[in-house]
């Protein structure tokens, strides 16, 4: 299973949303989810994938975005 | 208090801590829905942050959290009362009252008195500025740990209270005059507590720097009710709801509100109180003899 749709399911089990509703590209903020929620994903999404999302990287707005960090945070731990 | 109630699906009518908001549930919103447990974060004048002008009286806040809590209440349908912390012992006065139909108590990282180990060594002074009156010019700052065991949640805890001054762990200060009324509303339900006659859940983690867990489980094991369960956290501080085992609270909440829902219980009917420490999932301590609230 590929980042993406790892990150789909995780918004499936946290939020109820369908993973058929969430589009790539589409801002996060489209599924209703308000800045607390966008905190609990990302406190899941670091739990589930055992990294830390630095403070830095706030400028990730969708799913796309999201994935691509998470494969750039866990590449150097796959070498 | 009415002597057989027929429940269906109460309602969770949750407080929040001392003059806070309804945003310290936040992240156990999305779990209980996940549930399907409906519930309420109530917002109380004079009690919740930016709902009208701060009232520091613990007897309008009771009376104002009694009438939100009528305004949930539809033709007469038993609900749950709940809080965090100092809206644990709101939720309590207002089932003490026994002006509407209560189902059950839910008690999380309740405050029944200050003497944890996050308390800073000045808080024996406190007496002094109530004796002197001059609670009236002082406030508390809040100050890490923030209640939060998970340093991320923490960090973003301060960021929230340094940009807004209110933050899922509640304002950056609290009257000193507010500390003291929490206190009054604190003695006041230590001591009418054994007069509940509804189920009663108590979650409290063993590292709370508030209140000890050890003061909770003294006045838990003192109470007479025989529908109570403790359940003792084993990874977060005091704001539990937002801090490790922020989804543990959620699953205690839901199943909480099943067991009475389910049960169709009747007022006093006997169980037994079931201890339970929750290091990585629920595990009993004490072997359950008549199990209506078995947990674990």
């Amino acid at each position: 299973m590929n980042t993406l749709d790892e990150i789909k399911n995780l918004i499936h089990t946290t939020f109820g949303i369908d993973t058929e509703t969430l589009k790539p590209d589409q801002p996060l903020s489209a599924y209703g989810l308000d800045s607390l929620a966008l905190v609990e994903l990302l406190f899941t999404i670091e739990e589930h994938f055992n990294l830390d999302i630095p403070d830095s990287r706030g400028d990730i707005t969708n799913l796309t975005g999201l994935a691509k960090l998470i494969d750039e945070l866990r590449s150097p731990q796959v070498v | 208090m009415h002597e057989s109630l027929e429940i269906a699906n109460p309602s969770l009518l949750l407080f929040h801590g001392l003059l806070s908001s309804p945003q310290e549930f936040g992240l156990v919103t999305n779990p209980l829905k996940m549930h399907g447990t409906a519930h309420h974060a109530l917002s109380t004048p004079g009690y919740t942050a930016g709902n009208g002008e701060t009232i520091l009286d613990w007897r309008a806040w009771q009376k104002n959290a009694s009438a939100v809590v009528g305004e949930q209440v539809a033709n007469n349908q038993p609900v749950i009362l709940g809080g965090l912390c100092i809206g644990g012992i709101l939720a309590a006065t207002v089932a003490l009252e026994k002006r509407h139909p209560i189902a059950g108590l839910v008690l999380i990282s309740p405050t029944f008195t200050y003497d944890g180990w996050g308390m800073s060594l000045i808080r024996h002074w406190r007496h002094i500025g109530y004796w002197t009156g001059l609670d009236h010019f002082f406030s508390v700052a809040e100050r890490e740990p923030y209640g939060v065991k998970n340093p991320k949640i923490r960090k973003w805890v301060r960021q929230e209270l340094e940009q807004r001054a209110l933050s899922a762990a509640g304002p950056t200060k609290v009257p000193l005059r507010a500390l003291r009324e929490a206190e009054r509303m604190m003695a006041n339900v230590r001591q009418r507590l054994g007069e509940l006659d509804c189920p009663l859940l108590v979650i409290h983690s063993r590292e709370d720097e508030i209140t000890r867990i050890e003061s909770v489980k003294q006045l838990f094991d003192d109470l007479p009710l025989r529908n109570k369960e403790l359940v003792i956290l084993e990874n977060s501080y005091h704001m539990v709801t937002i801090d490790n085992d922020r989804r543990q609270v959620a699953d205690l909440l839901s199943r909480f509100v099943k067991q009475i829902g389910d049960q169709n219980l009747t007022v006093g009917s006997s169980a037994v109180i079931t201890e339970c420490h929750t290091p990585a999932e629920t595990q009993a301590t004490e072997t359950a003899i008549n199990p209506i609230f078995n947990p674990c």
